[in-house]
């Protein structure tokens, strides 16, 4: 064995107890007690389960939960949670499951742990003192353990990789990969446990990591914001005061241990000040942190300026206040250690198991194509009268509850519902900023444009023709597209159809840009003299889920049909556009093409305008 | 301080009187320890804990909140993988799919489930959880959020024998029939299929004519669960089927006489149908200790009744949100105790803990019994050796219990100290002193992986761990825990140190051994 010992004191105990004779065994007194949290704001759709039941309802603010109760976002939701006793904030962001693990005392300690099943979560940990020192706050996620106390962080799982990333604002979040059984078979050398700093993020996609501290790196402002949704960004914000305080006081304490000659912090980090230069780098860069997410969001459209001017009020040092006029880009090289830094290697990363799980999808997708349509269809329509019957259900508790109340407590009852209602809809306030920028789930605008579907163009080039459809118009917030059917007819002694069933997804167009999308091509077997080609599209989401809102402002490519030529004769050929539907995600028809099958739309085939 | 000390002293005195009460029958020649702990050992069995699909070798495969357990007649494990909507075969090979197929994710990133019947390769499930097996070895699924009951042939096919896809508690013939939130299934020896309907609250049945029956009653009850919310709940009823209710019932499993037991989660308590008699009682959980006439429930606000932690006489015993089930030969019920992350034991009237934190605290630790941890077990199965497969789904793992057994001892009276299955060698003998077993301090917590030093006279005993964990024992000369130097070597009380340590400390009176497991 290594001698380990002196490492340990300096300064980077982890666990040590003084024992002396009064130690009662530690796990005697644990219970499971009348600790609870509270729900401050919940916006949009949240619901609770209770406890290990399966039954869920809607959530709203002043709700009090306890263990082993989740509370869940739907699309564009938010809630806020605080633990009653430590006064510990969670923002969980829109499509996001917390479930609170432990909320137990130990004698006057507390164990607050929770689990973060999907989405984001902002976490404002109060500092332990006192009594409470020895206490941590903890949230896990399928590949990472945080503890922390005294801190603002961030927790995202990614949606598509299931990867973990969790941003530091202030404070220090010890972060750890949750297998603990297999520790007998790391050497010495491998760290457990690695400590993030403010401004750093750490990104865990798997529990097999070699070596942790290669895993924690700058903060990646433009992908925070890319992930986490609108109210979750107002938290940070929001908390861009104490964010500031907090770090001043670490700053302080930098250089204190610059001047005593310390240069790494702990061992357990990716961190290291080595002289003045770096320590004016690294409080440089969190005087800007907050003042950088914000500038970011503001150019991602996801806040507005009003939620950064209200942060403002609380700073009474002017310097402090956040201005994006004066915000400084963060200097990426300050406080990373160089010699953890050379530990990084080649992306050795789990996005194999990834790739791996995508190819069976598609594999399968394209296996059970002819299924698909019907299987959605069916889905689609389950889904639809399940959400009916289960309101049904909800109003029928309703009316039985209100048998048995007296007048009284039926009037309280109506009351506190309309006050919950009230409460969801007017904190539901995901209404980001108006943008002309026409991307998928951009906000609507405030002119309504004309819905229009057509086919633009068909371009010969003589050994292919490309039929090109256009689609637009569709920005208001009840015209969210969630697929498209479109029929095109063609002389079948002319021209052929003969490329994928499955459109390959093409950042260009509509449905091509959306990574859970699906397009169909497919043209049957005709009996007359024209070939029918049937096009179809959908977001993947499910019918009455939380697919993320399409809305499609200007004109955009919908899809471009390349039509084989039988033969190089494309004199007079004509395209029909015969047939289309335009459909939101409860099947209403937003734009309805269905009366061209008694007079299509032709449209001629021209010849590419280069030479040919 | 005192008492503290006195405690430790009486536990130790009292090894050998209290061995054998519990329900010290299980898996017959299972330890017993000091404190009537019936000793297992605890191990992830498959499953890296990484929230994903792979097949692989058992450890390296992932799952996405495993819900449900079955062996299968040949021996393998069939898991019901939730999230994944797969069931899943694991072996000593590995793991591969069985039947469902993954087709595509929603915009959060999460598995789109559905339902459609056909070879195994292109049928799909949503969210399946409890499953049985025929006399035939036909697999029965409940489909919970498809709200259907599947059926999985010998040749891997998938059939709908009751439920639409709607939710609804309609009876009469399985294509016509509804249910909601089914979770567990139980096959009765003559092919009639038992359902949990849990979000119905009543037990039904599908008998081999594909009729399916309500057997119990159904619950009126609703709460006004907030201010302004009002939400339907179960209800509880003893006595006969037709008038009998349940809390979410989310758990079946036959016994031998082919009577019911249902875990229902949302009472805290296990059921007993008894189809002979036509009744229906409570056997274990708080539902038990109800007066005649007094509601489970305190006020009009509470969904579920009151849970707690207890073990003891199955009258006394708490559990939180039991879920599924499974008969041992000898006739006793495995339970997983969901919120109290622990796997409980009821037989012959007495509820005993076979895992889980003695706190109830989660986790995925893998060691002792009462030092194991899981994170929101939901369901449990018996392999033909005994040992206890449990479906720990937050974890997303299968773990597996199993009886400790003491390593070959040598024939010798001399004082013994085993690691896990290691028996530890000394070249100085521990020694028996007022009670206590005294171990040369060095060569038992080296052979646990810590360096010791010592300072301040020998008084301040430093122990590392491998992982830059320290851990310092101060010692009071005049407290009865004072270490003593003999031969050069500082012996120290072995329970003492090693409770320190975080490791799980029994006596077996019988070979004079201390075991230690971590």
């Amino acid at each position: 064995m290594k001698n380990t010992t002196n490492r340990s004191r300096l300064g980077l105990v982890m666990l040590a107890f003084f024992i002396v004779m009064t130690l009662i065994p530690a796990s005697a007194f644990a219970l499971a007690s009348e600790r609870s949290a509270t729900i401050l704001e919940a916006g949009g759709g949240v619901t609770v389960r209770i406890a290990g039941g399966y039954a869920s309802y809607p959530a709203y603010a002043g709700m009090r939960l306890h263990e082993g109760d989740t509370i869940e976002t739907g699309e564009g939701a938010h809630a806020i949670i605080q633990v009653d006793d430590r006064k510990d904030r969670i923002t969980l962001g829109e499509h996001g499951e917390l479930f609170l693990s432990d909320l137990k005392s130990q004698g006057k300690a507390a164990i607050t742990r929770f689990a973060l099943l999907s989405g984001s979560a902002w976490s404002h940990v109060e500092p332990r003192t006192g009594h409470t020192a020895g206490e941590r706050f903890e949230i896990r996620t399928g590949t990472a353990v945080l503890t922390a106390k005294g801190t603002y962080f961030m927790t995202i799982i990614n949606k598509k990789t299931g990867e973990t990333t969790m941003v530091v604002a202030a404070g220090i979040v010890s972060a750890a990969s949750p297998t603990e059984n297999e520790s007998a078979n790391r050497s010495q050398e491998e760290n457990k446990t690695v400590f993030v700093y403010p401004a750093q993020q750490i990104n865990l996609d798997s529990r097999e990591v070699r070596e942790l501290r290669a895993k924690v790196e700058f903060i990646d402002i433009k992908k925070l914001i890319d992930e986490i949704p609108p109210k979750v960004i107002e938290s940070i914000v929001k908390d861009h005061e104490e964010i500031v305080k907090e770090n001043e006081q670490w700053a302080e304490q930098l250089r204190e241990q610059l001047e005593a000659g310390v240069m790494r912090p702990s061992e357990l980090a990716n961190f290291q000040i080595r002289d003045l230069t770096d320590l004016n780098k690294v409080t440089a860069n969190l005087d800007n942190l907050v003042g950088n997410i914000a500038k970011q969001a503001i150019d991602a459209h996801k806040i507005e300026q009003k939620t950064i001017d209200e942060a403002n009020k609380k700073v009474d040092d002017p310097l402090k206040k956040i201005d994006l006029s004066k915000v400084e880009q963060l200097d990426r090289t300050a406080g990373l250690d160089p010699e953890v830094e050379a530990l990084k290697q080649a992306a050795q990363d789990g996005t194999q198991r990834l790739l791996e799980e995508q190819r069976q999808l598609l594999e399968n997708q394209q296996r059970l194509a002819s299924l698909l349509q019907k299987i959605e269809a069916d889905k689609k329509k389950l889904d639809e009268t399940n959400r009916k019957a289960a309101e049904d259900e909800s109003s029928k508790a309703e009316e039985r509850l209100k048998e048995q109340l007296d007048e009284a407590a039926r009037k309280a009852y109506e009351e506190n519902k309309r006050k919950n209602e009230q409460s969801s809809s007017g904190q539901s306030g995901t209404t980001p900023p108006a943008t002309s920028s026409p991307s998928p789930g951009s906000p609507p605008s405030n002119i309504d444009k004309e819905e229009t579907l057509v086919l633009r163009d068909a371009i010969s080039d003589g050994k292919t023709v490309t039929a090109s459809l256009y689609l637009g118009g569709f920005d208001q917030p009840d015209e969210s597209i969630y697929a498209v059917e479109v029929q095109l007819l063609y002389d079948d002694s002319r021209l052929s159809y003969h490329g994928k069933n499955i459109v390959s997804p093409s950042s260009g167009t509509v449905f091509g840009a959306l990574p859970n999308s699906l397009e169909l091509l497919r043209q049957p077997p005709t009996w007359g003299e024209n070939a029918t080609l049937y096009y179809a599209a959908a977001v993947s989401g499910v019918a009455g889920s939380n697919a993320a809102p399409l809305f499609v402002a200007d004109e955009k490519l919908l899809v471009s049909i390349p039509l084989q030529l039988m033969n190089t004769n494309d004199e007079g050929l004509v395209i029909q556009l015969a047939y289309f539907k335009v459909l939101d995600k409860d099947g209403n028809v937003l734009l309805d093409g269905s009366h061209l099958a008694d007079d299509p739309i032709k449209v001629a085939v021209r010849p590419a305008t280069e030479s040919r | 301080m005192k008492r503290t000390i006195s405690f430790l002293i009486a536990s130790a005195l009292s090894a050998s009187l209290l061995a054998g009460t519990a329900a010290a029958a299980f898996l017959s020649n299972a330890l017993v320890g000091d404190k009537g702990q019936i000793m297992m050992d605890v191990k992830s069995y498959a499953g890296s804990g990484d929230y994903g699909s792979a097949n692989d070798m058992r450890l390296q495969a992932e799952f996405r909140h495993p819900s449900g357990l079955l062996v299968r007649g040949d021996g393998a494990l069939i898991v019901a993988d939730g999230d994944n909507h797969l069931l899943r075969a694991v072996t000593a090979d590995g793991t591969e799919s069985l039947a469902g197929v993954l087709l595509k994710k929603d915009a959060q990133g999460k598995l789109v489930g559905g339902l459609l019947d056909g070879p195994s390769n292109a049928s799909l499930f949503q969210n399946p959880s409890g499953i049985a097996a025929d006399a035939q070895g036909r697999l029965y699924v409940a489909d919970t959020e498809n709200h259907a009951i599947r059926k999985i042939g010998l040749d891997g096919s998938v059939t709908t024998i009751a439920g639409t896809g709607l939710l609804g508690r309609l009876d009469g013939p399985g294509s016509r029939a509804t249910f909601h939130s089914p979770k567990d299934v139980a096959v009765a020896a003559d092919g009639t299929v038992y359902v949990a309907d849990t979000l119905n609250h009543v037990i039904r049945k599908i008998t081999p004519a594909g009729e399916v029956v309500t057997l119990t009653a159904p619950s009126n009850r609703v709460v006004e669960a907030f201010p302004g919310v009002a939400v339907p709940a179960g209800d509880f009823a003893d006595g006969d089927m037709a008038i009998a209710k349940f809390n979410e019932p989310s758990g079946l499993a036959l016994d031998a006489r082919g009577n019911l037991y249902v875990s229902d989660s949302g009472n805290h308590s296990i059921r007993y149908i008894n189809f002979q008699s036509g009744k229906v009682t409570t056997v274990a959980g708080s539902a038990m200790r109800i007066g005649k006439g007094k509601s489970l429930y305190a006020d009009l606000t509470r969904l579920y009744a009151e849970d707690g932690f207890a073990d003891g006489k199955a009258s006394d015993a708490a559990f939180r949100y039991p879920a599924g089930i499974a008969v041992t030969e000898e006739g006793g019920l495995v339970i997983a105790d969901s919120l109290n992350h622990s796997i409980r034991y009821l037989q012959d009237g007495e509820v005993a803990t076979l895992a889980g934190h003695s706190s109830q605290l989660s986790g995925e630790h893998d060691g002792a019994d009462r030092l194991a941890t899981f994170h929101r077990p939901t369901d449990v199965a018996i392999a033909p050796d005994g040992s206890i497969y449990v479906a720990d789904s937050y974890n997303n793992k299968i773990r597996l219990l199993t009886p400790y057994r003491l390593p070959d001892l040598p024939e010798a009276p001399a004082l013994k100290v085993v690691i896990g299955s290691g028996l530890v060698a000394f070249d100085a003998q521990p020694e028996m002193i007022s009670s206590r077993v005294m171990v040369p301090v060095r060569a038992v917590a080296e052979r646990l992986g810590y360096e010791v030093e010592y300072e301040d006279g020998e008084k301040l005993v430093t122990f590392t761990g491998a992982d830059g964990s320290v851990l310092e024992l101060r010692i009071d000369a005049n407290s009865p825990y004072a270490p003593y130097l003999k031969q050069g070597r500082t012996y120290v009380p072995v329970r003492f140190m090693a409770e320190q340590l975080g490791l799980d400390v029994q006596w077996q009176q019988e070979s004079r051994t201390v075991i230690l497991r971590p």
